[in-house]
């Protein structure tokens, strides 16, 4: 019992020294509305996705509704859907444990379940299930010490808004590396900006989404460009 | 401190929000799409896609202030060093502190 919670501890280390600092963004973010510092920490407790967070901060601060708030959170964290399909059957018997590693399921959560180094001897769903809760325990921390400081430190936060796009950029290259083609990031491009320049600004990421899916849907029935197919068939 | 008070609802309500919609994402998998996880046009989508939207959010997060012109360029300039940094480096709380420091800088400087 102890091994595996130490085993999962370590194995949670590389995922703190990402989370504590991240987490801390977000809370001196988060301080910068005003609200208690303890609503940071209830945010990294109840939402408990990055990029999703930091987009709360701008949508709160533009007093964005709530239709707004549900479909910017499920287009940006669209790509977990696809996280689950190799998890399924693997997560254990206990319903609440599957709902809780279901719910906590990130990036770097997923990066660690997934990987096939899971210690030998283990019981593989348990260690999975301490995983996540050691992974949300380093977010949640990280939150709090930034909505504390963020609440008592006086700075000029002016511009600390880029932290997300600066996020979005990170996962792009990682993407770009991932994938090696060039097409859906150029074609993504032309497609925003003829959203924001022709169609509208304010409903720009509905209404561009949708047709890149178009794009994505009219390409697969083509088969253009001849790679994309290939690739994919060639990697799954 | 009134107005921040009355905020409280709203703010919990966004949390809640935003909290069902993330779950939605991740439990999809589990009760829908292991039915049809193997078929080639989701493995297309599930390949492709998250890159384009992740594109897409970038240009959302300046929405009102992409021009094709040379007010927008210190803007362009700190997502190309975020870029740069984290394919040199792969260090991403590195490229996320120093593109936004630099930002940052820009706009208390009142450049932008």
């Amino acid at each position: 019992m102890t091994t595996l919670n130490s085993q999962a501890f370590k194995a949670s280390l590389p995922v703190m020294f990402g989370y504590v600092p991240l987490g801390i963004a977000f809370g001196i973010l988060f301080a910068g509305l005003g609200y208690h510092w303890l609503f940071a920490s209830l945010y990294g407790l109840v939402v408990y996705a990055g990029a999703a967070q930091f987009l709360a901060v701008g949508l709160l601060s533009a007093q964005a509704g709530l239709l707004e708030v549900a479909v910017a959170t499920l287009l940006l964290n669209a790509r977990h859907m696809f996280y689950g399909l190799s998890l399924i059957g693997k997560l254990g018997q206990s319903r609440l444990a599957r709902f809780y590693q279901i719910f906590g399921l990130t990036d770097e959560t997923y990066s660690l379940v997934s990987a096939a180094k899971i210690p030998a001897g283990v019981d593989a769903a348990a260690w999975r299930l301490r995983i996540t809760a050691f992974n949300q325990t380093w977010w949640v921390i990280g939150c709090s010490i930034g909505g504390w400081l963020g609440s008592r430190i006086e700075f000029s936060t002016a511009g600390i808004e880029f932290a997300l796009p600066a996020l979005f950029v990170v996962l792009l290259v990682e993407q770009y590396r991932y994938l090696r083609a060039l097409w859906p990031f150029v074609t993504a491009l032309l497609v925003g900006l003829f959203t924001l320049f022709v169609i509208s600004r304010d409903q720009m990421l509905l209404i561009s989404v949708m047709l890149a899916l178009c794009v994505l849907l009219l390409q697969w029935r083509t088969g253009w460009p001849s790679s994309a197919k290939a690739r994919q068939t060639g990697a799954s | 401190m009134n107005d921040v008070m009355d905020g409280v609802p709203y703010l919990l309500a966004v949390m809640v929000v935003m909290g069902l919609a993330t779950f939605a994402t991740r439990v999809l998998p589990f009760v829908i799409l292991y039915r049809v996880a193997d078929h080639p046009l989701l493995v297309y989508l599930g390949r492709y896609l998250p890159a384009m939207i992740l594109m897409l959010l970038v240009l959302y997060s300046f929405r009102q202030e992409v021009q094709l012109s040379v007010d927008f360029l210190p803007q362009l300039g700190c997502l190309v060093l975020v870029g740069l940094l984290q394919w040199w480096l792969k260090q991403a709380l590195v490229s996320i502190i120093a593109g936004t420091a630099a930002y940052m800088a820009l706009v208390q400087l009142g450049w932008v």
